[in-house]
């Protein structure tokens, strides 16, 4: 499988790197599913979101959607969520994101399975972020 | 009392009739599955195509194979049987469909009511639906309505752990819980609250 475009997410003031789905449990739920634009999209959309709220109480909200019903046809948020402009919160959703940071150490052409200099992992639990860790990676030159 | 000798005769070639009727229901069979035109094009164009030889070849294990089912044709239409009930068998556990949920995940019985209260969402900025199962809540209606709630249908919770496999080539990499309908011990229907 090619690489696979990244969600995005807002986290303060940065806009990072998202190597996780977390939309794909909701679309299941629903019985939702779009079409592939190319093929480093199989999931046929691309989400913006964003850590909400303050320390302790703070969430994933999806802020913006591009979902391709075809080639041509983009549905956004709205169209997906009526009436939740403002973001939607990612309840849904357990488990945890990896947002990769830094230099790419090594490219996989597959998936995420790319490797960057750091990568930040937030555990989310019904779509509230309950921990974070920081993992710094390294690649062993004779694999490179 | 003595058997006469034409009823024997006359038994044995109804036993051969059925089997000749036998060996002509498995050459149909055989011919029905037979490889298309395409495939043999293809094979000749790579050099696999059929020699004179093989075409002998061919006939004679027909004609063995005829003369085994003639004489044989009772064992050879249990087998018929068996193998076509196997294939059924596996057809409709192929048409069935799958759940994350396992036996084991489940962790107890709820009802409506518990399922509904338990599931009102905690949002930080207060932007989701003030309804069970926020956003899901559709999807949670849709999943009433597909089966029926008599007697013998129970809503259970459930719980995958982390790592569980959930697919073939698929394990769990964060919580996954949910609600299904149980009927005489088997998972019917499966709402997925939180997963990854």
């Amino acid at each position: 499988m090619t690489a696979q475009v990244s969600e995005t997410l807002i986290y303060g003031s940065k806009e990072l790197m998202m190597f996780t789905t977390p939309l794909d449990p909701y679309l299941r739920a629903k019985g939702l599913s779009f079409v592939s634009p190319h093929t480093a999209c199989w999931r046929g959309y691309e989400g913006t979101w964003e850590i909400k709220g303050t320390e302790p109480n703070e969430g994933l909200y999806l802020v913006a959607l591009e979902a391709h019903r075809s080639y041509e046809d983009i549905a956004n948020l709205e169209d997906i969520f009526p009436g939740f402009p403002d973001g939607v919160f990612a309840h849904w959703f357990s488990g945890e994101i990896r947002l990769p940071q830094g230099n790419l150490l090594r490219y996989i052409h597959g998936g995420y399975a790319s490797t960057y200099e750091y990568d930040l992992f937030l555990e989310i639990k019904k779509g509230l972020v309950v921990n974070k860790r920081a993992v710094h990676n390294t690649v062993n030159h004779n694999e490179r | 009392m003595s058997a006469n000798f034409s009823d024997w005769v006359l038994w044995l070639y109804v036993y051969f009739g059925i089997g000749a009727a036998a060996t002509l229901f498995f050459l149909g069979m055989t011919y029905k599955v037979r490889p298309s035109k395409f495939v043999k094009d293809m094979r000749s164009a790579l050099g696999y195509g059929k020699t004179l030889k093989d075409h002998l070849q061919d006939v004679l294990v027909y004609s063995i194979a005829s003369v085994v089912v003639i004489i044989g044709w009772p064992g050879f239409l249990v087998w018929a049987f068996l193998k076509e009930l196997r294939e059924m068998r596996e057809r409709m556990k192929e048409e069935e469909p799958t759940f994350i949920c396992k036996p084991e995940h489940l962790i107890r019985k709820v009802s409506l009511i518990e399922a509904e209260q338990e599931n009102m969402v905690n949002d930080p900025l207060g932007l989701t639906p003030k309804l069970p199962f926020g956003h899901l809540n559709s999807a949670w209606a849709n999943f009433l309505c597909e089966f029926s709630f008599d007697e013998s249908t129970e809503l259970w919770y459930f719980e995958v752990p982390i790592g569980s496999d959930i697919h073939d080539y698929l394990t769990s990499d964060g919580p996954i819980s949910g609600y299904v309908k149980v009927v005489r011990g088997k998972v019917v229907g499966e709402f997925v609250i939180e997963g990854n």
